[in-house]
């Protein structure tokens, strides 16, 4: 079911349903430090918008969400937001 | 899930995906982040938001019995409703509904295993339509005991041996290293933990799928800290959500007979004078 790449990336498999409902596609989690904190950086698009959402690795808790037309815009709000309150 | 003490409070996300349309199923969505729920949920699922539905907004407790049966009716939650919660960060606050819908005496309340991130992870299908249901006339019980341990009540026991205290923040929270998780509001006066209180993350009881870990692993986990089953425990946290996640876990899946959630936390103790404070390992 999941196939850990290089860099600590996994990806899921996901399925396709034929319905006015959508699902994710490209979902995706990277570890990586982030003012000196372990964080998870995980992102995925839903239809055309981009989510990513950076999450505190210790004890695990969402501290920043960003959403964009891209990946990279939705990465960079996301963990701006992220720098900005881990450096507090 | 058949090995867990109480497998029915636990659903896959398959089996969601096959009885979310049900009528007598309403999946309900609970997040830390509030705007996930916007963001795409489960087709036909509700929100709940925790900052201003599953608390009292005025003074700091739980949602008040009068709150709950509107939240519940406009839910269309009947009594005999088989409620299943989700929510990112592993079920947080799904768990935190949870605890509360049991005190307030709901009989089929459920978790999905793995939350919002399974689901997102598993690429199910998501909706951004809010779903309107017939509004019901639901009728809660007053509060139960023996799901709750109030600050007299800790206060009372927390030297007693009998007694487990499990504080499931992380370790620089338990040490008093730091305030708060890294990001997230310093909420209290002083760190540290109460006294003789054993440190077990709630983290340590996920998968990293998200789902919750084996009987096996689980009962580990605790029983090497002291934590077993012939104790009275208390859980507790900054806020009372995390450890609603750890409650549920020794009284659902391990099946721990009681087990209570300190709620008030260290939001309350950490800023009582006077109350004593251990700090370190």
């Amino acid at each position: 079911m999941t196939d850990r790449g290089q860099n600590g990336v996994i990806w899921w498999e996901h399925r396709w349903k034929e319905a006015n409902d959508m699902s994710q596609r490209n979902y995706q989690e990277v570890k990586q430090e982030l003012e000196g904190h372990m964080v998870k950086v995980i992102t995925y698009q839903i239809e055309s918008q981009h989510h990513c959402h950076v999450e505190i690795v210790d004890p695990g808790a969402v501290i920043a969400r960003g959403s964009g037309n891209s990946l990279e815009e939705a990465k960079a709000t996301a963990l701006a937001k992220a720098q900005s309150r881990l450096s507090k | 899930m058949s090995n867990y003490a109480d497998p029915n409070s636990l659903v896959p996300t398959q089996w969601v995906a096959d009885h979310a349309s049900d009528e007598n199923v309403r999946v309900v969505e609970v997040d830390v982040d509030t705007t996930a729920y916007e963001e795409g949920h489960i087709p036909g699922a509700v929100g709940w938001n925790w900052q201003t539905q599953l608390c009292d907004t005025l003074q700091r407790d739980v949602i008040q019995k009068g709150d709950l049966e509107k939240l519940m009716s406009r839910s269309g939650i009947s009594n005999d409703t088989t409620v299943v919660l989700y929510g990112d960060n592993n079920n947080w606050f799904a768990a935190w509904a949870f605890w509360q819908l049991k005190m307030y005496g709901h009989r089929d309340v459920r978790i999905m295993n793995g939350g919002r991130k399974k689901w997102l992870a598993e690429g199910r299908t998501l909706t951004q339509d809010t779903p309107t249901h017939q509004a019901t006339n639901y009728k809660a019980s007053d509060p139960k005991d023996g799901y709750r341990a109030l600050l007299p009540d800790v206060m009372e026991v927390y030297r007693n041996a009998g007694v487990a205290l499990v504080d499931v923040r992380s370790g620089d929270e338990f040490t008093g290293k730091i305030l708060a998780p890294p990001g997230l509001p310093e909420t209290c006066q002083r760190g540290g933990h109460i006294p003789g209180a054993k440190n077990i993350g709630w983290g340590l009881a996920c998968n990293e799928d998200g789902t919750f870990k084996s009987v096996e692993e689980l009962e580990n986990i605790y029983n090497t800290k002291g934590v077993t089953k012939d104790k009275d425990i208390i859980t507790y946290c900054r806020i009372g959500e995390r450890s609603s996640h750890s409650w549920f876990v020794l009284k659902h899946l391990l099946g721990y007979s009681n087990v209570k959630n300190y709620d008030g936390s260290w939001t309350e103790w950490g800023n009582l004078v006077g109350a004593p404070v251990e700090r370190g390992e």
